[in-house]
């Protein structure tokens, strides 16, 4: 595949930039880690090694993610090969509700189920399985999303062939499943990690993790060397599973090939597989109702959501600010880092280092960047540092699309590098760079686990503000906000799919 | 008998298969010929149970295979098919690839119509290879095992020797004319090359703007 980048010089500065940004925050604790034991103090190694109390948090961690990610799978499974054979209709849109709800962070998840549980009182509000309940429904929409991915990526020609010799369930079993197998052990690992790495949802059902040990270490000392080393293994968790998981994500975004205009064969399935899809798609629906209906009502009226923005307008200017200024930096660097990603030889080392970045505890982000002096824009550092990576990901799907021969006819016939980069090869990345910055956008705004950690005093974010509040419970205050963060998160992310869907059509037409 | 009545299949605005009927009486081969996207691929796939029709029945013997109602299972019609692509699934080897069809058959019958066809199309030693380590040729040639390995009742080709260099086009040619023909009762051979059309086939169906003429 031939690359997209501009002159040399500045890819590589700006691939020395990604690293910089990615891993600055970790190596910033690596050397302070160093220092500490230079200076002698090898009693804090301690501290990466759980015992007691941290031994069982641990395990709590591993097994609530164990089991979100498996019935989140399970779920998402069943549902994308439901909504995998409705290209067009209900089925269409269902399946873009569903991956714009990947946008939603969970404490939004969190608060609607906390406000339905407490109307219903039929259990308590609190506890492992209500985290374990609401941690899936969190991380669902992005179980369904990249299944969809995966089974998308297989060629419609080869469950044809698989169709005539065999009956549409062992086609099912022995052809479809294998090939969306990448993706699926992809996100299955992913989701683990991701389950693994957070606190806001444990954190807000009573339930303690390790991933919010790291936080209150901190909290408790301003040390980030000990938040690092009680981090460790968390990290040394996520290499382990990356290891594993590594070529299937890498397998799954490199072989997106789907033909256009082919739908998939409308396949057959027995009565008990028909019935199980159906149930997750009631569950999914539940997923995508229970959020929406539950902060209307608890935000009450129009007058009282505004009341709530109007009355965190400070927070809302500052975080849109921040999140938009990621959403733009993080294009140059994530495109150079796509770019990448797609050559043989170099590409190895970073596919590693990119999906393991992908991942890296936002506490950690923020316990490294404290040590950095970069003053009220830390928190777009912080924003880049965990969200590259993704834009990378997005971006490349999109140099995936993109026809080579294109690329090598503007080689050919282009007067000088820079105009056959910029007339050619930057329009046809254009859908794929506005993708890229609006998830950066959204997820910033979103942002929590390292936001927490660096916002300067006297500024605070949206998500730090809904965080704080819904610790006293779901009042219509937070509702509000929450509501607001819903709608910026939603319709953000219905621009972004647009434009990504019509392949830069709309960009174009907005040119004229 | 394959019997084709008053068949239809659009997709959006595009009329691709425009009221077709024909019949094809007697078993042998049967080629149907015409210009790019006239609607050949999308009859084929008809045939196969790949595509619903709009409109109109397509008949095997007295059987009814598909209808705008309902159509019969592909793998339920006794059919092998060969596609422009070889469409070989990744994660298989070759005699994996070559045997998922066979079913109902003991593992010794398997072993032996595998060693035949592989010797036949110059494949021996390559079973337990995968299809990204074999040549492109070599592709075409486990493809065209899979399709007859169960000894289908009709083999669908799907202008299967497009993009085959000139040798091993001639080879593949007089495989399907000596040995494929031989033992499958009906076969229906697309293809838009007249000389490969009359080289195969007697019986010549010409097809345009999606309808038989």
């Amino acid at each position: 595949m031939p690359r997209l980048s501009p002159p040399s010089l500045i890819h590589k500065t700006l691939l020395l930039i990604f690293a910089a940004i990615v891993f600055g925050p970790l190596a910033a604790l690596f050397t302070g880690l160093f220092k500490a034991l230079a200076a002698g103090n090898f009693s804090l190694l301690s501290l990466a090694l759980p015992t007691g109390r941290r031994l069982v948090l641990l395990a709590n961690s591993l097994s609530l993610a164990f089991l979100v990610a498996v019935s989140a799978m399970l779920i998402g499974v069943l549902v994308a090969l439901y909504l995998w054979r409705f290209k067009s209709g209900v089925g269409r849109y269902l399946r873009w509700l569903i991956i714009l709800l990947v946008s939603l962070p969970p404490y939004i998840h969190a608060l609607s189920w906390m406000s339905v549980l407490g109307r219903l009182k039929i259990m308590p509000a609190e506890g492992f399985w209500v985290s374990w309940w609401v941690e899936l429904m969190a991380y669902l929409p992005l179980a369904v999303g990249l299944s969809l991915f995966g089974l998308d990526a297989v060629e419609p020609v080869l469950i044809e062939a698989g169709r005539l010799a065999r009956p549409d369930i062992e086609t099912l079993k022995k052809i479809i499943l294998p090939l969306a197998f990448p993706a699926i052990s992809a996100c299955a690992g992913l989701l683990f990690l991701l389950s693994l790495m957070d606190f806001s949802i444990p954190s807000l059902f009573s339930i303690n993790v390790y991933a919010l040990e790291i936080f209150a270490e901190y909290s408790a000392t301003n040390d980030p060397i000990r938040a690092l080393l009680l981090g460790a293994p968390l990290l040394a968790l996520a290499v382990i599973v990356i290891m594993f998981v590594q070529r299937s994500i890498r397998s799954a975004a490199l072989t997106i090939s789907r033909p256009a205009g082919r739908e998939p064969a409308f396949l057959i399935f027995p009565e008990w597989l028909n019935w199980l899809q159906k149930s997750a798609l009631m569950i999914i629906i539940i997923q995508i109702l229970v959020p929406l209906i539950s902060l209307i009502a608890s935000a009450g009226s129009l007058k009282s959501v505004a009341q709530s923005a109007l009355q965190a307008k400070n927070e809302i200017t500052f975080s849109f600010w921040l999140s938009i200024t990621a959403g733009l930096l993080c294009l140059a660097p994530a495109c150079a880092m796509a770019e990448e990603l797609t050559d043989r030889g170099t590409g190895n080392y970073w596919w590693f280092l990119v999906v393991l970045a992908l991942v890296i505890p936002g506490s950690l982000v923020g316990a490294g960047l404290i040590l950095l002096p970069v003053g009220v824009w830390l928190p777009v550092i912080a924003y880049l540092s965990r969200f590259l990576p993704l834009a990378a990901l997005v971006i490349l799907a999109k140099l995936r699309r993109t026809d080579p021969l294109l690329v090598e006819a503007s080689r050919v016939h282009q007067p000088d590098n820079f105009s056959g980069w910029w007339r050619v090869r930057l329009p046809l990345l254009g859908p794929g760079l506005w993708a890229a910055g609006c998830l950066v956008f959204i997820f910033s705004l979103g942002e929590l686990a390292a936001t927490i950690m660096v916002t300067p005093p006297g500024y605070n974010t949206l998500a730090v503000r809904i965080y704080n509040y819904l610790h006293y419970g779901a009042s219509a205050q937070v509702a509000g906000l929450c509501l607001v963060m819903a709608a910026i998160f939603l319709g953000t992310g219905a621009l972004m799919l647009l434009i990504f869907s019509s392949g830069g059509r709309l960009i174009k037409l907005g040119a004229r | 008998m394959i019997r084709v009545k008053n068949t239809s299949k659009s997709f959006g605005k595009v009329l691709a298969v425009d009221a077709v009927t024909f019949e094809i009486k007697e078993p042998g081969v049967s080629a149907i010929m015409g210009p790019s996207g006239c609607g050949k691929t999308t009859l084929l796939r008809l045939f196969a149970g790949l595509e619903v029709p709009d409109e109109g029945e397509i008949y095997f013997g007295e059987d009814l295979v598909s209808s705008k109602k309902g159509c019969l299972a592909p793998h339920l019609r006794n059919m092998g098919f060969v596609f422009q692509v070889p469409a070989l699934w990744p994660h298989m080897t070759v005699a994996e690839n070559i045997l998922f069809s066979l079913s109902g058959v003991s593992t010794e019958e398997k072993k032996e119509r595998l060693q035949l066809l592989l010797e036949k199309l110059d494949l021996a030693g390559l079973e337990r290879r995968f299809p990204d380590e074999i040549s492109g040729g070599q592709a075409r040639r486990v493809a065209l095992a899979r399709s007859v390995i169960a000894k289908p009742k009709c083999l669908l080709m799907d202008e299967p020797l497009t993009n085959v260099d000139m040798d091993l086009k001639k080879r593949l040619l007089d495989f399907i004319k000596n040995e494929v023909a031989a033992s499958t009762p009906y076969l229906i051979y697309v293809t838009h090359d007249i000389e490969e059309a009359k080289s195969i086939s007697q019986n010549i169906l010409f097809m345009d703007s999606g309808k038989i003429r």
